[in-house]
């Protein structure tokens, strides 16, 4: 099976450019060596050098002044006016108004619908498009053209249309499209300098009555790549399964079938031309789409080649491919560019109105600060660190929004982190206006930005700078546009602006380029490569106008899908006669799906196999995918993952330990370590509403205070006593419920357990207990080198005998789990170890539900319980010192929940 | 069933075919025989259920077509011919053959497509004045919305804590709490579509839809329930009856006084609930009180019954009374609610699936612009197929519906032909209907003379499959009452069916009351599984069972031959993933490759995880939770001394760290926070002093250079930079099991391409992208397609039955088939839509399911009939999977718990109608297809190496810019017809303000200068060129910056800027400039020299 050959450099393109050349000198043999009258329009210029070399070559002169070398908006673009031309802005901003005047669509994003119209009207303009005098015409043509009678709805798209373009028109300002148009107009009048072009594709209407306009004046001579490539034998394949006679859509050409076309072909050229030129990779999926095409774009440079495009059909395979060949230090030059929108650099810009528009809210701000443009003029390390000194101190006190509120808090922990956000104060005043002219919004932010530091920070990046520049533009543009907008309207148009502006990094030279199908239009490589042609990208997937259909589209002289996708097929066509060496890949399959390759390559693939029994298919790189990657393996590969058994050192060995540190170790060793031993923990989420964690410390703050005033309940009215435990209530809840709402749905929860609790409270009043104290906290030593040390919600003693002591702990949970937690004895050691502290015979839990609170107490002896923990407390801690390792052996249950699966692995283990 | 008919285009066809009877072979087969006949691509529309469905179609299509195309006249005709065209000639033929290149190239495109797919079609091209905002994005995840509608209504409650929707609220929490309440509402909310269609044209839509439920309960809130117990006649009633008791034994007396204390009481309320409770058992069932002895048995019996009666009548009210008053506070704060959701969505110009699909509806009611979507749309469909129906929705009916009758007024009613199988309609939970399919037959019978097919012969599984089929749904259970029997098309196809015994608890330890034995010590004993038994027990057997089936069984391939299983073949399905981690576990510890469908399965992976800790220490180098974890993970793969290491490290708050620790964040001043010293300050401590281990070495190195570039790059170029420089895909290779590698490396992708599609979003950054994922990690997949599993290797796939729709395996596995439990927590909306409505009957609120009352008790009940006949369809299209082999295995308590069930599970359905026979695929496989080793051809070297290509070029210093911009003005002011305005020039030349006056005078002094006004002055040459390019015979290019030619001479100027006037250095320029213009003006002297930015020239 043959492949693209790896060496060597274009040929196919040669014979191209031999003929124009040839074609140039013979019609302008009697002025060389001096062709500046003659001008030659080319799709771009990096046809110019190719062409120059071919005249050079076949005139074989000491220097031939070369012919004017241009395309045709430039062209044009030189031809002065005197009117001067309305900036897209402007026309933007009037018809934004226009509609909101007409309140057409109420609630609707007017700045997409302007947009949309602006496009529409240009298209009018730009293919000599009048619409008739009168809407009532207009609606007829619709009528005409949709086929059907006319409604409300039609009227309505009529009336838009209609009254808009021509109140647009009226305003007799000249805009882009009108410009393009005079202007050609004026050469065409002027015409003296005979005219080649050079063609891949049919001419626009209006370019197309250009040439005829200048062929009066002057010779217009075309060439057009689609006929000479017909005569071109190796073309043969290509022509018949994408030349010009088999646009479907010109029903006058007969359509051979494929057989027979296939047939013809092996008949004419037995052998066929294009299978050493093209190949076809199918991946089954993004990953191995461009890991082939990286590995392909390697071997060619190895081979020599040195200038190499990628065609970019699939933006998303292109970045991948990108990153590939950074790994291995291979620099591509970028035709295709960015949307600023979709750059860092507008991020800082948007984030900044985000942060304004939510007051602050932490999110945003911390974005923003993190932002490398922004204060600029300090180091980055410093900026850095303040950044993480704010939002830690956030985090610290949970502040989810509102600058004032960090401001404080700034002041009165981190002083030093004033300046920055007193600068963010300073700069929000700068925006802080109801309504703006769109120049006074931009003016606005440009300073906002200086105060900010953001725009040294962009002057100091290549986008940067451009983004800067376009703000200035746009300002300027606007001067006199006196339109008022809300923030919101502003920062709606300055999103669309974003989206408008492509920026390309110029500043990296290198044979690999990234570029776009129609730049490629008479360009030579020495290879090819097409990324993501598969019939979703080629041809790429018409955008759906929300005016009219193609039926009207096309009665109007609009272009129509079908235009633009015979003009990818002419393009694609071009490269693949101009190119000899052309990898096209696609995903054959995506996550599993079935993915179609284009029609087009797949109609050449159809035909090719047919003639020549090959179907084109790439099927060295699949073989390669593996092993021919680029690694950076300097470090040797770990070993296999197994249970951790880390040995503490004793300076490592915590002193103190707490009753829940204590659960964790019995649960699972490897938690307590790393709880206790690296004292690694969460970070303080920023939470902004409650949590089951904060009702609880409350319920227990709450119940504090109330046996605070009532060490017993019994000779009180229990009417009374309700009272007063809801008072306590409400005010430890007021905070709260001051800053959530929901918080009110807890107050509620809680005082329905109200009545149970005084109830609970009093039977055990009545069986002779009494309350003691509360919120002990106790440091207790158990050996010299450890100590017990907490806090205890609750003491109670017997009444008669003030020696039975009984621990008590509050819990929010249903007594049926609390249960389960005693069941077996010494897997929840809360209770005993409390139990141990305070030399209680007694203890339990308090389980506090709806409407419902229990006693819950474990079912074994409490003081054999207590005994036998500390036993093990201490029998556990001499292992330690004695170097038995803490093994990672939590339950499943306890994993689930764990915040160190991280660290233990446990899910990897062998 | 009769293919004539079927792909006839004339006909319009109802065909109900059951599972694996090739629904895509019939729909595919139709369109070829529509394009035959001379129908457009556009003209069709084809709507399948899924996303992959449809391209499987439309590859389908395009293979056939090929095929059609490409293959020999008989092979045509026989291919035409099993799609009933009998008269093959060469028209026809011709036609065929035409059809790939007509439709590949034609812009006129075939519609194939899910119903949301072509919603959004119409959506985009809905009428302007339809109310329809424009250019609305869709949003496929609600979830974070939802969220914020949320608090946006908590802020709203804030706002008037006492105002009417407040308290509605208050009261949702005094009854059910704040968790059931967002139960409540998110479920209302998730029944939108249907409450706005019940409420369209209500003004009050709240208001309006209290007052039908009220006059559905019959019941006021204001009514007193306690009325008859007031009525004298019970009060005698029951003062009768108690003394009735009193004659009578003990326990009748106690009953008596009981009463009697009852009716004493003066708060009816009271009074009422004590009687009740004396009268009614725990559960609320009535008391059988028998007349003893001398009593009036009849009397007796008739007393207590009237008493009852009145009892129940209050208890009646009170229920409906609850439900109103439930409904009233639900409706308003859940309409609240969802007025904030859709408030958000506006705002945020976005739009979600439901949105569309109500807003379609309501343009397709609306007579004018349905007509105008008719031809909006550049497709006027004549031919419309419906795969799948049964799992069509109410609205999506009338949406067709309305569709069909547009077209009709359009005077172009089209032929419709719709396949769907009512036994597999398992999208209720997505409001689908199946009722609606039998209506559907009927109204197209009616309207568009369509004929009904029905198709019961499966091309799938193999007859032993279809026993069971046959089996389980032959007797109609549970209203599974279209069933009939299945024919297998592959009468000979192998197969077996397998029940496994049952699982059950293993007795429970112990309670460890007694505490002499010691306490469990966990550094040398882990804990005992508490519920080990019943399901780890099943989850081993399932395991075990795999790994002997690979490599011992065979499966046939379609072609016939057999070959021994692989993991690949065999499809595990789950009714819910509950308890996936389980049978999860079981399989790794066994080795065992397989790819989950476990939610947010991605995500919450430990190799995901340690990415996002990783990314969330490079934006929050506090972190330490999370550095550690990235140092232990494979990445660094550090060990636990390592980490000790560094928890030892008591960093005095005055070490320096060395300024040159870029990105490395200091710790912070004493002051600042307590002096905090992080992890990671602590590493580059020790770095600096250096005594650490290789692998804590390289971590610090990386880290340092990824936090350095964190804020720079693209997420998607920085993790590919992290991937690439920690050589991660190999690390995580070299760690994890053998059985999970392929996984794990599909994650660590994974992860990557979810980075370039939020990259690819607008204002990216790293914080946002991290807040994604945790988004992307909370949403559930909206879309309605299948979850996705994406195909790896040889890997053993679990699915939950729904995601298995429209797939099959030749091993198909049914896990946790013993469950019975079916799972309605209440707190939901009840809705009555009767088929082929225009809009819901009822619509309410309910809390626990406990308390329906009389009034909506039917419907209750509907529903669960409704509940029953799905969990069949479920258990159908489980079974149905199966090509060749089908196991069962289950867990349950324990045996007599069994014994004593009142409802069969899936596994009993099943084990009852197995028929022990041997296991034909144990026969050995004939052929043994090995797979064929991929072409191992040597790589070349040079691959794996950097090939440094390509360059930065070098920035352009001021001087050099301020020299391009001076060349620039002077050609433009020097360009005959250009307007020396500078504020123009300066856009055009692009040249930064700061410069601008200075080159502008520069450039007009130089101008100025009258020893060069010659060259300038267009009245003193004859002609003049700017930047004028020749090309030598070397083919090199040349600019001439100024060329001036003269009666008698050529003048060739170079402009230089440099200060000084030195020329040597461009002689050599020059003089080629020179002999090059030489020979093309022969007759004229050329001269050349350069002018310098002072207007100085000096000629060479
Ligand atoms: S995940 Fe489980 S094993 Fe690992 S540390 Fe946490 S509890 Fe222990």
């Amino acid at each position: 099976m043959t492949q693209l050959k790896n060496s060597g450099s274009n040929t196919a393109a040669a014979v191209f450019f031999a003929q124009v050349a040839a074609d140039i000198l013979q019609r302008h043999a009697h002025s060389l060596p001096d062709l500046r009258q003659v001008v030659v329009v080319l799709p771009n210029y990096h046809v110019a050098a190719p062409l120059a070399q071919h005249l050079a070559l076949a005139a074989k002169l000491p220097a031939l002044l070369l012919p004017q070398m241009v395309t045709l908006n430039d062209w044009a673009e030189s031809i002065p006016l005197t009117q001067v031309i309305t900036p897209d802005t402007c026309r933007a901003s009037t018809l934004y108004q226009a509609l909101r005047a007409q309140n057409w669509f109420p609630g609707a994003d007017l700045w997409g619908i302007a947009s949309e119209l602006l496009v529409l009207l240009d298209e009018l303009t730009r293919h000599h498009v009048p619409l008739p005098q009168t809407e009532e015409d207009f609606l007829a043509q619709l009528e005409h053209a949709y086929k059907a009678k006319r409604n409300a709805a039609m009227q309505f798209e009529a009336r838009v249309v209609h009254e808009l373009w021509y109140a647009m028109s009226a305003s007799g300002e000249l805009d882009k499209a009108r410009a393009y148009q005079q202007r050609l107009a004026i050469l065409a009048q002027q015409a003296t300098a005979p005219l080649t072009v050079l063609l891949t594709s049919d001419l626009s209407r209006l370019e197309m009555r250009f040439l005829q306009a200048y062929g009066e004046n002057a010779t217009v001579n075309i060439i057009d790549l689609r006929d000479i490539a017909a005569k071109q034998e190796n073309c043969a394949v290509l022509h018949a399964a994408l030349g010009k006679a088999e646009n479907i859509d010109d029903v006058h050409a007969p359509v051979l079938q494929l057989r027979e076309q296939a047939e013809q072909l092996a008949a004419h050229f037995p052998k066929s031309a294009l299978g050493s030129r093209l190949r076809l990779f199918a991946a089954n999926g993004l990953e191995q789409e461009a890991r082939a095409a990286d590995i392909q774009v390697r071997r060619w440079l190895l081979a020599g080649k040195n200038s190499i495009a990628i065609v970019a059909q699939d933006r998303l395979a292109a970045r991948r491919v990108r990153a590939l060949l950074e790994r291995a230090e291979i620099q591509v030059r970028d035709e295709t560019g960015w949307l600023l929108s979709t750059m860092a650099v507008s991020t800082v810009l948007m984030r900044w109105l985000d942060t304004l528009q939510s007051d602050f809210y932490y999110q945003d701000m911390l974005d923003l600060l993190k932002s490398p443009f922004i204060f600029a003029e300090l180091a980055a390390t410093e900026r850095k660190q303040m950044v993480y000194q704010l939002e830690q101190l956030l985090r610290k006190h949970g502040a989810v929004a509102h600058l004032d509120v960090f401001l404080e808090l700034a002041q009165n922990e981190l002083p030093e982190l004033g300046s920055i956000l007193a600068r963010l104060r300073q700069a929000a005043a700068e925006l802080s206006k109801k309504s703006n002219t769109l120049k006074g919004w931009l003016l606005a932010l440009e300073r906002s930005l200086d105060i900010l530091g953001v725009s040294a920070g962009l002057a100091a990046d290549a986008a940067g700078v451009q983004m800067l520049q376009s703000v200035h533009t746009w300002q300027q543009e606007l001067a006199a546009d006196g339109i008022r907008y809300s923030r919101g309207e502003w920062r709606h148009w300055l999103a669309l602006q974003l989206d408008a502006v492509t920026w390309r990094d110029a500043s990296i030279d290198s044979p690999v380029l990234i570029t776009h199908l129609a730049a490629t239009r008479w360009r030579k490589f020495d290879a090819v490569l097409i990324l993501g042609c598969d019939a979703g990208h080629l041809p790429s997937a018409d955008n759906v106008a929300v005016w009219f259909n193609d039926a009207v589209r096309d009665t109007l002289g609009l272009p129509v899908r079908a235009v633009y996708r015979a003009q990818q097929r002419d393009d694609l066509l071009a490269l693949l006669v101009m190119n000899d060496t052309v990898l096209a890949t696609w995903q054959a399959s995506k996550n599993g799906v079935a993915n179609l390759l284009s029609p087009y390559l797949e109609i050449l693939r159809g035909l090719h196999q047919l003639a020549y029994q090959d179907d084109l298919a790439e099927n060295e790189l699949a073989g390669m995918l593996e092993h021919a990657q680029v690694r950076s393996a300097s470090a040797s590969l770990p070993d296999s993952t197994h249970m951790p058994l880390p040995i503490v050192p004793p300076h490592l060995i915590p002193q103190r330990i707490s009753a829940s540190g204590y659960n964790s170790l019995v649960a699972c060793p490897y938690q307590y370590y790393a709880r206790y031993v690296l004292h690694l923990n969460e970070l303080d989420e920023i939470r902004e509403d409650i949590e089951k964690r904060d009702f609880g410390e409350w319920v227990h703050a709450i119940l504090h205070r109330f046996h605070q005033q009532f060490n017993v309940l019994a000779d009180n009215e229990v009417i009374e006593l309700k009272q007063v435990l809801t008072n306590i209530s409400i005010e430890v809840f007021a905070q709260a419920v001051q800053r959530d709402y929901w918080a009110r749905a807890w107050l509620l929860r809680w005082q329905q357990s109200i009545p149970a609790y005084i109830e609970a409270q009093l039977k055990s009043e009545a069986e002779g207990w009494r309350y003691q104290n509360g919120e002990v906290a106790f440091e207790f030593p158990v050996t010299e080198e450890l100590l017990m040390r907490g806090s205890i919600d609750r003491i109670d003693v017997l009444e008669s005998t003030a020696s039975v002591v009984r621990v008590l702990d509050y819990k929010t949970l249903n007594a049926a789990k609390l249960k389960a937690k005693l069941k077996q004895a010494g897997e929840d050691v809360q209770l005993p170890f409390y139990a141990h502290v305070f030399e209680a015979t007694e203890a339990a839990f308090i389980s506090i539900e709806k409407n419902k609170v229990l006693m819950v107490e474990p079912p074994q002896d409490v003081s054999q319980l207590s005994h036998a923990n500390i036993e093990r407390l201490k029998q556990v801690f001499s292992q330690m010192r004695s170097g038995i390792p803490l093994p990672a052996n939590g339950l499943a249950t306890v994993c689930e929940y764990c915040e160190m699966q991280g660290l233990c692995r446990k899910a990897e283990w062998a | 069933m009769d293919n004539h008919i079927a792909l006839n285009p004339a006909n319009s066809v109802v065909v109900e075919a059951c599972a694996g009877s090739g629904k895509t072979w019939l729909l595919v087969s139709r369109i070829v025989r529509l394009l035959l006949a001379g129908v457009q691509p556009s003209e069709i529309l084809a709507i399948t259920f899924t996303r992959k469905a449809a391209q499987e179609m439309q590859e389908r299509l395009h293979d056939w077509l090929h095929f059609l195309a490409a293959s020999s006249d008989d092979e045509v005709r026989e291919f035409l011919r099993e799609r009933a065209i009998d008269n093959v000639d060469d028209a026809v033929l011709a036609k065929a053959r035409g059809l790939y290149k007509d439709f590949l190239l034609s812009s006129s495109s075939i519609t194939i497509s899910t119903f949301h797919g072509w919603f959004m079609q119409i959506i985009q091209r809905a009428p302007l004045n339809a109310g329809v905002p424009v250019g609305l994005q869709l949003l496929e995840r609600t979830a974070a919305l939802r969220e914020e509608a949320w608090d946006a209504l908590a802020d709203s409650l804030h706002a008037a804590p006492d105002g009417e929707l407040a308290q509605e609220m208050q009261w949702l929490f005094n009854e059910y709490g704040l968790h059931n309440t967002r139960i409540l509402l998110e479920n209302f909310l998730g029944k939108r579509a249907e409450w706005w269609t019940y409420t369209q044209g209500q003004e009050d839509a709240v208001a309006w839809a209290l007052e039908q439920l009220q006059d559905e309960l019959q019941v006021e809130l204001d009514d007193d329930p306690y009325v008859a117990l007031q009525d004298a006649d019970f009060d005698l009633n029951v003062q009768t009856y108690a003394s009735l008791l009193a004659s009578g034994s003990e326990a009748q007396q106690k009953l008596a006084h009981k009463l009697d204390a009852a009716m004493r009481n003066e708060d009816l309320p009271v009074r009422y609930q004590s009687l009740f409770d004396e009268l009614h058992t725990a559960t609320g069932e009535p008391r059988k009180l028998k007349a003893n002895k001398g009593q009036n048995a009849d009397h007796y019996a008739s007393l207590y019954a009237g008493i009852l009666q009145v009892l129940h009548g209050v208890q009646d009210v009170l229920i409906e009374q609850a439900a109103l008053r439930l409904n009233q506070a639900g409706l308003r704060c859940g309409a609240a609610f969802l007025g904030h959701y859709q408030e958000l969505k506006l705002r945020q110009q976005v739009m979600d699936f439901t949105d569309v699909e109500y807003q379609v509806a309501r343009l397709m009611k609306h007579s004018d612009s349905a007509e105008y979507m008719q031809y909006k749309l550049d497709s006027r469909y004549k031919q419309l197929l419906l795969d799948e129906f049964q799992d069509t929705n109410p609205l999506q009916w009338q949406i067709l519906q309305a569709w069909f009758e547009a077209s009709v007024a359009a005077g172009e009613p089209p032929k419709i032909f719709i396949v769907g199988d009512p036994k597999q309609s398992i999208y209720r939970f997505r409001r689908a209907d199946a009722r609606l399919f039998g209506e559907v037959k009927d109204f197209m019978r009616a309207e568009f003379a369509a004929h009904y097919l029905t198709q019961n012969e499966t091309r799938r599984n193999a007859p032993a499959v279809l026993d069971v089929v046959n089996g389980v749904f032959g007797n109609h259970p549970e209203g599974f009452v279209d069933f009939e029997n299945h024919l297998a098309h592959h009468k000979n196809l192998p197969g077996h069916i397998v029940a496994l015994p049952l699982h059950f608890q293993s007795a429970l330890l112990p309670l460890g009351v007694n505490v002499e034995s010691n306490l469990r010590n966990p550094l040398t004993e882990a804990r005992e599984e508490a519920d080990s038994g019943a399901r780890e027990g099943e989850a081993g057997q399932f395991a075990a069972t795999i790994s002997d089936i690979v490599e011992t069984w065979s499966v046939q391939e379609s072609d016939g031959s057999t070959r021994y299983a692989t993991y690949g073949d065999i499809m595990v399905l789950v009714r819910k993933r509950t308890h996936l981690r389980i049978y999860e576990a079981a399989l790794r510890e066994k080795n065992i490759p397989f790819l989950t469908s476990r939610r947010g399965g991605l995500l919450e992976t430990l190799e995901a995880e340690d990415i996002q800790a990783l990314l969330m220490f490079l934006i929050a180098p506090f972190a330490d939770l999370q550095l550690a974890q990235v140092l232990r993970s494979p990445m660094f793969s550090c060990s636990d001394n390592d980490l000790m290491q560094l928890a030892a490290v008591e960093v005095k708050s005055t070490v320096e760290l060395p300024v040159n620790v870029e990105a490395s964040i200091p710790h912070f001043p004493k002051g600042g926070l307590g002096g905090i010293c992080t992890w990671w300050s602590k590493l580059n401590h020790l770095a600096i002093i250096n005594n650490i281990s290789p692998e804590l070495q390289r971590a610090h190195h990386l880290l340092k250079n990824w936090l350095s570039r964190a804020d720079k790059l693209p997420v998607h170029d920085l993790l590919d930079h992290i991937y690439f420089s920690a050589d991660l895909a190999h690390r995580y290779a070299a760690a994890v099991p053998e059985a999970m590698r392929t996984g794990v490396q599909a994650n660590l992708q994974a992860l990557l391409e979810v980075a370039l599609d939020v990259d690819g979003g607008r204002y990216p950054s790293l914080p946002r992208f991290l807040a994604e994922l945790r988004e992307l990690r909370e949403a559930e997949n909206e879309s309605p397609d299948e979850g996705k599993v994406g195909e790896v290797g040889n890997a053993l796939r679990i699915y939950t039955v729904h995601e298995a729709k429209g797939l099959e395996a030749p091993i198909v596995w049914l896990l946790d088939a013993n469950d019975t439990r079916s799972k309605n927590d209440g707190y939901g909306v009840l809705i009555d839509w009767p088929t082929n409505a225009a809009l819901p009957a009822h619509f309410s609120l309910y809390g626990t399911l406990a308390s329906q009352g009389k009034m909506r008790q039917p419907m209750f009940e509907a529903e669960q009939q409704y509940a029953k006949r799905e969990a069949m369809n479920l258990l159908y299209v489980a079974i149905t999977r199966a090509k060749q082999v089908l196991l069962v295995s289950g867990n349950g308590k324990n045996e007599e718990a069994e014994q004593k069930k009142n409802v069969l599970s899936w596994y009993d359905r099943i084990a009852q109608n197995i028929a022990q026979t041997g296991n034909p695929l144990l026969s050995k496989a004939n052929i043994i297809k090995t797979v064929a080793p991929q072409t191992k051809l040597l790589i070349d070297a040079d691959l794996q190496r950097l090939l440094p290509t390509g360059k930065q070029l070098s920035i352009e210093t001021l001087e050099q810019g301020r020299g391009t911009w001076l060349h620039a003005l002077l050609q433009q002011l020097t360009t005959p017809g250009v307007v020396a305005d500078q504020a123009a020039l300066q856009i055009r030349c692009g040249i930064s303000s700061a410069e601008i006056d200075a080159l502008w005078q520069q450039a007009q002094a130089l101008l100025a200068q009258p020893a060069l006004h010659r060259f300038f002055n267009a009245t003193q040459y004859l002609s003049a060129h700017n930047e004028m390019p020749y090309v030598n015979a070397r083919g090199e290019i040349k600019r001439i910056d100024r060329m001036v030619e003269f009666d008698t001479e050529v003048w060739v100027l170079d402009y230089k800027t440099s200060a000084n006037h030195d020329a040597a250095p461009y002689r050599a320029q020059m003089a080629e400039y020179l002999s090059a213009m030489q020979s093309v003006y022969a007759k004229k002297q050329v001269r050349c020299a350069l002018v310098f930015a002072d207007g100085k020239l000096i000629e060479v």
